[in-house]
């Protein structure tokens, strides 16, 4: 997986806070990574991907508080046998992003398989694209 | 890839979220291990400009490695789950380590 870089301005829909390096601190005693994740968006919703690898449905949380969402993931994992050679460690995950005005909170919608998040965010009704008819007098 | 090993086995644990697990394919040549699969697409349908972050990898992966030790690729044994891949690859008996025992005369 790639090391995340910041090499555009966020969209004005979904930033998020500036994370600097992969294992990031927060106010927490635990240090966490940074899953990356895709985000697209269509008429209807904008739809955010996030690889949790090693992450169980069960321990995979979803908040919306005050226009933040906060993805967090807890991770087990113990590696078996004696160690020959570590690439990568599992360190619990999370994420966060500033919602805009555009989204419908209530009606935000996730599902996992495989270790990949997927999180729908519809988007509110004035928010659609609507067809407006000008007559022309 | 992690590696790890006891007397025993190999143990190889692989981060492969997304995969498609009918194209996942192990294969070992004497002590020489490739793994490959296809990561499903999910940006590939939608529209360029509709792509706000693309941080994900996508698409085929291929990675060989080395085994210290010569294994018995028929009782190879693989698991994956939520994006994890775990190998377990017993060694050949030759490979296990042997006490030797020391006779002082």
């Amino acid at each position: 997986m790639a090391e995340k870089t910041e090499a555009t301005a966020p969209p004005a829909e979904v930033t998020a806070p500036a994370e600097g390096d992969r294992a990031i601190a927060t106010r927490e005693e635990t240090r966490y990574m940074v899953p990356p994740v895709d985000i697209y968006e269509t008429a209807d919703a904008l739809t955010v991907i996030v690889d949790l690898p090693g992450v169980q449905k069960k321990d995979v949380s979803i908040e919306v508080d005050q226009d933040i969402l906060t993805i967090k993931g807890s991770v087990r994992y113990e590696p078996a046998g004696d160690v020959l050679r570590r690439e990568f460690g599992l360190l619990d995950f999370f994420r966060q992003f500033q919602l805009s005005d555009e989204v419908n909170q209530e009606k935000i919608t996730a599902k996992s398989d495989g270790g990949v998040l997927t999180i729908t965010l519809p988007k509110a009704e004035k928010a659609r694209p609507h067809q407006v008819r000008i007559q022309i007098g | 890839m992690n590696l790890g090993e006891d007397k025993d086995n190999l143990y190889i644990d692989a981060l492969a979220p997304g995969v498609d697990p009918k194209t996942l394919d192990i294969s070992i040549l004497q002590k020489q291990l490739t793994l490959s699969g296809e990561k499903r697409e999910t940006l590939s349908s939608v529209e360029s400009s509709a792509v706000h972050r693309s941080e994900r990898s996508a698409g085929h992966f291929s990675r060989v490695i080395q085994l210290p030790a010569d294994v018995v690729p028929d009782r190879v044994r693989a698991s994956y789950q939520d994006g994890l891949l775990r190998l377990t690859l017993p060694k050949e008996e030759a490979a296990k380590p042997r006490q030797i025992e020391v006779r002082i005369d």
